[in-house]
């Protein structure tokens, strides 16, 4: 009972600190709310918004995984936390807002908050050690406080920040901070656009090993995802974000070696989720995902493995957009449609031991527009990486070639089609 | 199969049966969750909790009743620093006063017990049984 409440204030407090914050800048459309416009929000429904991408697909994904934080990270489980990102995404398009509550919003702010609110408090978690004292356990609290605020803010006020307790249970990961220079060229069948080096850092993190707990043959949710986030810092038009995960929300093992050691080899079917938000490139899209998913892992050692997954499933929101193929003319209201569809996604990754690591992540989406220009539309991108350690579990550079498609066909004969190609070139460090 | 195999497979089976299956785990079972531990005993906090929710509800739907004329931005603008102003009150107060009744829960106790049947030993060794448990 306590912890629900807690839970609740958590996100009503959040959603407080935000409007009071667009109430002290003066932002009027959002704050300058009346009894008069929340019985309209009530009695209007949920229509879709004119937002940009970035608020609808990065920023309102944000705002949820901060409503999960705060309800995770008094003691709730996973599927405890979940209604809470619903509570306080609902709380804000009804009460908060003198526009029409957006439907787009509760959808991404539900689906992207869950995933990226869980995946930001388990990697926090790698962090924190409440064995620890003095400088180490201050630098692991403010990186645990980086990673999940509401966490941070939620250990403070219980005094769980600096009280001792016990060191935590080893969780297998792999984290990897990327430093270095984002090279892009894009291009459409009219137009080419090139744009010079930009700074980027980024983590790719890969948190589990997909085997199932001694004795169990299941594996609970987001104890296995993959994780890749990136912002790229430049004056062109390509800064900005980049945000992707596929996480297991249930997985069902199977053993395809005798041994049952840690080095088996297994296979893991599931049922998965996906966030993408492609927000730093020329060509930009996003999208989420729900569906099914099966990994195959052989390893061969400890410092040995391949990982082959795929997933294909429900894509219930998406958009793209691009800077080479403005949306003049179409009377679209935004330079983006929101669509619905079908999503397939391709993984891999190989540890190769003193070789390196080679890795991909590739998604590609088939939707059909359900507000805006009319029409079918066709998106994706691939990004392969090679990594290798100059000082072992330390040090490294990497190099992450990276390809993006859109391709949609509009009513009235319009044809949208762009191309981009990037390069990455960096340095890595092992967290 | 000796007398020296059959033995700790009698201790293993009798614990196995003498344990609740819960205990059965490999390894120690997940902390219960917060709402299924027992209740919170009174608190000062609860009557922070109570004010502060009724002083800020009342000033939230006190300023929801406020009726602005739809070109007065100044009224609106003041009468949704109310309604917001009273759930942040709120907020902020049950949080503080739930902090309060958290600080005067005594932790629950914890006890884990996990038994586990190795049968993966080399050679003509015994199946090894382990049980242990932690409080």
């Amino acid at each position: 009972m306590v912890t629900y409440l807690r839970a609740g204030a958590g996100v009503s407090l959040i959603n407080y600190l935000i409007w009071q914050w667009d109430w002290i800048i003066d932002l009027e459309h959002i704050y300058r709310v009346t009894g008069r416009d929340i019985v309209r929000n009530t009695a209007n429904g949920f229509p879709l918004d004119d937002d940009t991408l970035n608020a609808n697909f990065f920023g309102h994904p944000y705002s949820g995984s901060m409503f999960f934080g705060a309800a995770r990270s008094t003691g709730l489980t996973i599927w405890e936390s979940a209604p809470y990102v619903l509570g306080g995404s609902l709380m804000w398009e009804l009460l908060s807002e003198s526009q029409k509550p957006s439907g787009n919003d509760l959808v991404t702010t539900t689906l992207g908050g869950f995933a990226i609110g869980e995946i930001t408090h388990r990697i926090s978690s790698l962090a924190l050690d409440d064995s620890t004292t003095g400088i180490s356990r201050l630098t692991r609290e403010v990186l645990a406080f980086g990673v999940s605020p509401p966490r941070g803010v939620n250990r403070v006020l219980t005094t769980d920040a600096w009280t001792d307790g016990a060191p935590p249970l080893p969780k297998p990961a792999r984290i990897v901070a990327h430093a270095g220079l984002d090279r892009v060229a894009a291009g459409t069948v009219t137009d080419n656009a090139r744009f010079g080096p930009s700074m980027f850092i980024a983590v790719d993190a890969e948190y589990g090993n997909l085997l199932p707990a001694l004795g169990k043959t299941t594996i609970p949710a987001y104890d296995f995802f993959d994780f890749y986030a990136a912002a790229v810092l430049t004056t062109q038009r390509t800064s900005g974000f980049e945000v992707g995960s596929v996480g297991l929300l249930q997985g069902w093992s199977s053993d395809l070696t005798d041994d049952d050691g840690p080095f088996r080899s297994n296979n893991v079917f599931g049922i998965v989720q996906s966030t993408d938000f492609q927000g730093a490139d020329a060509l930009e899209f996003a999208g989420f995902g729900l569906g099914v998913g099966d990994f195959l892992v052989l390893r061969d050692g400890p410092h040995k493995r391949l990982r082959l997954g795929a997933d294909a499933g429900w894509a219930p929101l998406a958009a793209v957009s691009s800077a080479v193929n403005p949306f003049i003319g179409t009377g679209s209201a935004r330079d983006y449609n929101f669509s619905m569809g079908g999503s397939v996604g391709l993984s891999l990754r190989w540890d190769m031991g003193p070789v390196g690591h080679l890795g991909l992540a590739a998604r590609a989406y088939a939707t059909t527009v359900v507000n805006g220009t009319p029409g079918d539309e066709r998106f994706g991108s691939a990004r392969l990486w090679y990594e290798v350690e100059a000082v072992r579990n330390l040090l490294g550079v990497g190099m992450a070639p990276k390809v993006m498609y859109r391709n949609g066909d509009y009513q009235g004969g319009r044809s949208d089609v762009a191309t981009q190609v990037s390069l990455q070139f960096y340095g890595t460090l092992r967290l | 199969m000796t007398h020296r195999h059959l033995l700790p497979l009698a201790v293993a089976a009798s614990l196995v049966l003498l344990t609740p299956a819960a205990a059965h785990a490999d390894q120690p079972a997940p902390a219960p969750s917060p709402a299924a531990q027992a209740p919170a005993p009174w608190s000062w906090g609860w009557v922070l909790v109570a004010a502060t929710a009724s002083i800020g509800a009342t000033v939230s739907l006190g300023s929801l009743a406020v009726h602005c004329p739809s070109d007065d931005l100044e009224c609106a603008r003041w009468t949704s620093l109310g309604i917001w102003g009273g759930i942040g009150f709120a907020s902020m107060g049950v949080l503080a006063g739930l902090l309060v009744v958290r600080a005067a829960t005594p932790p629950p106790s914890r006890v884990q017990v996990s038994f586990t049947i190795d049968r993966a030993q080399a050679g003509t060794a015994a199946p090894r049984a382990t049980f242990a448990y932690s409080f």
